[in-house]
């Protein structure tokens, strides 16, 4: 029938030989979580560690640290996303590549570089050290690290989000007698929205599961410093009950961001260029 | 409304380098594209910058490189149509057409929206979103959109080449009712003669980044300053030739074995080559027993081919005899069918001198190009 895609055709022309193919690494992606979910969740154990302080200062630490650095992320990354995604300067591609940088860099890297530069004996960390403040091995640097780790995620997309919108779109509005930053609150950021939010959720799952950035340059402390991922690793040695539940929390809020995620991206698919 | 400008801009390799100066109430920037009329449209808007020169509008400088005078666009009140209407795609008929309203009292702002939305034929489509508007609504809530906000001058990038034939008609009058009715310039971009025709006062014909002629269309049509002009407004027919006579009553020149006479416009010395253009539309085919007007001169032709376009017929004649210099020109229908293959027939033209323009051959760029068009014509 006209109109019918491929991609949304009906299940009757499906190539079983294809589907055979699909189905081991399918298993391989989700039986590991439903191991997760069938040691934790029949036993009634979990409810009490979930109320244990490991479990309740990680998961309060995780969530006022993510959210901080998504604040953080956004609101500093977004005129990088612009800037990228608007204009052509010299080291515009190097400015490109060094923002993509801690995507593919190891987080242990990260988190060791960090330390060059804001620890005690850091390039920075010296300095501010000398007129006491130390940024090393504090919830502080909690948010550095995952700031590091996730910033490119959010820039990437946002620049790509930016980049779709037509640039006409910000001229006629600036025929129109609006200023710069309302077109771009007004029509750019609207128009980007999608982009922004998918942006913005991939940013705050891979803050939520930092783990080696953090531990080399935060830390290990329960309450200040050690974060859900911490906790997870910290209490398999000493109380498995608590790292099931901290992990079944983590799937739970990966899981409800990856459905914003979905949500954001997939909600509008009118076009963001003009006809 | 009196424009002036003077701009130099070079982007990618292409280098526009154009002046005007016009107080016509609708000016069209004809031409090819890439030839720069779109450019020149930009740095009018503000949303290009000119690398030097100036611009003003009612004598207010709206660019001046020398005086480091640069208007940002929010502040010259000039409304601009791009070539694809550049609607908000998120937002509504309304919300488009009130976008430059934002300070003004609601209820002022609604006023105007809907004055405007009745003035355009909206009505209905006020929440529509542009993609669930045809390509000419899409055309109109942008140009309310331009408008809404009182512009001094508006600014039209191909805002016809998009829609089907019936609808340029409807908007060409749309456009013309809304110039008048607001009182308000308009520089309008299209490489389009119908549109140029119905819309311009003034038309500057655009070439290679450059303007090579401004006037009233008629003059410009009518009176190309060179070769280059005339084939871009559809002078069809250039032949080049040798002027053998030039006093105060014309200019005569040998095409061949035939001699034309055109109105004596520039000063070319007697056995200097020329060129002469001649219009097809402007070209009277004589049938066997009709008499020439007083002012046309009559030269016999032998008719080539004929091609039939719908609403006239395109005929290739011979100017003297076989061997003679070809032009193009063209007859009505009723005219061919009643007169055409007509067994006496031996046709002749009767050609007025002021539809015969005969150019100096300014340049040897400007001979090779009237060959070359008179060659890709034969092929």
């Amino acid at each position: 029938m006209e109109g019918y895609s491929s991609r949304e055709g009906s299940w009757r022309s499906l190539p079983l030989g294809l589907l055979a193919l699909a189905v081991l690494p399918f298993l391989f992606l989700s039986v590991p979580i439903l191991a997760l979910a069938w040691r934790t969740i029949p036993n009634g154990q979990w409810m009490t560690s979930l109320t244990s302080p490991v479990v309740t200062q990680a998961l309060f630490l995780s969530l006022s640290t993510t959210l901080l650095t998504l604040v953080l992320v956004v609101s500093l990354g977004t005129p990088v996303a612009y800037l990228l995604a608007r204009y052509r300067f010299p080291g515009h591609r190097l400015m490109d590549t060094v923002v993509d940088l801690p995507m593919v860099l190891p987080p242990a890297v990260a988190g060791l570089a960090l330390l060059m530069l804001l620890g005690r004996r850091g390039l920075l960390g010296g300095v501010l050290d000398g007129i006491g403040i130390s940024v090393a091995f504090t919830t502080a640097a909690v948010v550095l690290a995952q700031s590091f780790v996730s910033a490119p995620f959010y820039i990437r997309s946002a620049r790509a989000g930016f980049e779709a919108v037509d640039p006409t779109l910000e001229r006629v509005a600036a025929t129109l007698g609006e200023s710069e930053l309302w077109v771009f609150f007004r029509i750019t950021v609207p128009l980007a929205f999608p982009s922004l939010v998918g942006g913005a959720v991939m940013a705050w799952t891979r803050a939520l599961g930092e783990f080696g950035a953090t531990i080399m340059f935060a830390g290990n402390f329960p309450g200040r410093t050690q974060t859900m991922s911490l906790a997870v690793y910290t209490a398999l040695e000493s109380d498995l009950w608590a790292a099931l539940t901290l992990a079944m929390l983590l799937v739970i809020l990966s899981f409800i961001a990856l459905i914003t995620f979905r949500l954001a991206v997939g909600r509008n698919t009118r076009p963001t260029h003009s006809s | 409304m009196l424009l002036e400008f003077n701009i130099e801009k070079r982007v990618l390799g292409f280098k526009l380098s154009a002046s005007l100066t016009s107080e016509a109430d609708i000016i069209v920037l004809f031409g090819p594209s890439g030839a720069g009329k779109s450019l020149t449209l930009q740095c009018l808007a503000g949303v290009a910058t000119p690398d030097r020169g100036y611009i003003s509008l009612n004598n207010e400088p709206l660019f001046d490189s020398a005086k480091g005078i640069s208007l940002r666009p929010q502040r010259r009140r000039i409304g601009y149509v791009p070539q694809n209407y550049a609607l908000f795609p998120h937002l509504t008929t309304a919300e488009n057409i009130a976008f430059g309203l934002r300070r003004w009292p609601k209820a002022q702002a609604k006023a105007e929206v809907d004055h405007l939305v009745s003035l355009l034929g909206l009505e209905g489509l006020e929440g529509r979103r542009p993609w669930e508007l045809s390509g000419g609504q899409q055309q109109r809530v942008a140009l309310a959109r331009a408008v809404a906000t009182q512009p001094r001058l508006l600014l039209l990038d191909e805002p016809l080449s998009a829609l089907d034939p019936s609808l340029r008609v409807s908007l060409r009058a749309d456009l013309l009712r809304i110039q008048e009715k607001m009182d308000i310039g308009i520089v309008f971009v299209t490489h389009d003669l119908a549109d140029a025709y119905t819309m311009a006062d003034s038309i500057a014909v655009y070439d290679g980044g450059s303007i090579l002629q401004v006037g009233p269309i008629d003059e410009v049509f009518q009176k190309p300053a060179n070769a280059t002009v005339a084939r871009l407004t559809g002078a069809g027919n250039l032949l080049k030739g040798q002027v053998v006579v030039r006093g105060p009553e014309g200019i005569c020149v040998d095409v061949g074995d035939v001699r034309l006479w055109g109105d004596a416009i520039d000063d070319i010395p007697t056995g200097e080559p020329a060129l002469v253009v001649i219009r097809p539309e402007n070209v009277r085919l004589l049938h066997y027993d009709e008499m020439p007007e007083e002012d046309e001169e009559v030269v016999p032709v032998i008719v080539q081919s004929v091609t039939h376009l719908g609403s006239q017929y395109l005929v290739q004649i011979a100017l003297g005899d076989i061997r003679g210099p070809m032009i193009e020109i063209v007859v009505p229908v009723w005219w061919w069918n009643r007169y055409g293959n007509h067994p006496d027939s031996a046709y002749r033209i009767g050609i007025a001198r002021s539809a015969v323009r005969v150019l100096p051959v300014s340049s040897a760029l400007d001979t090779i190009r009237a060959i070359a068009s008179k060659r890709s014509e034969a092929t």
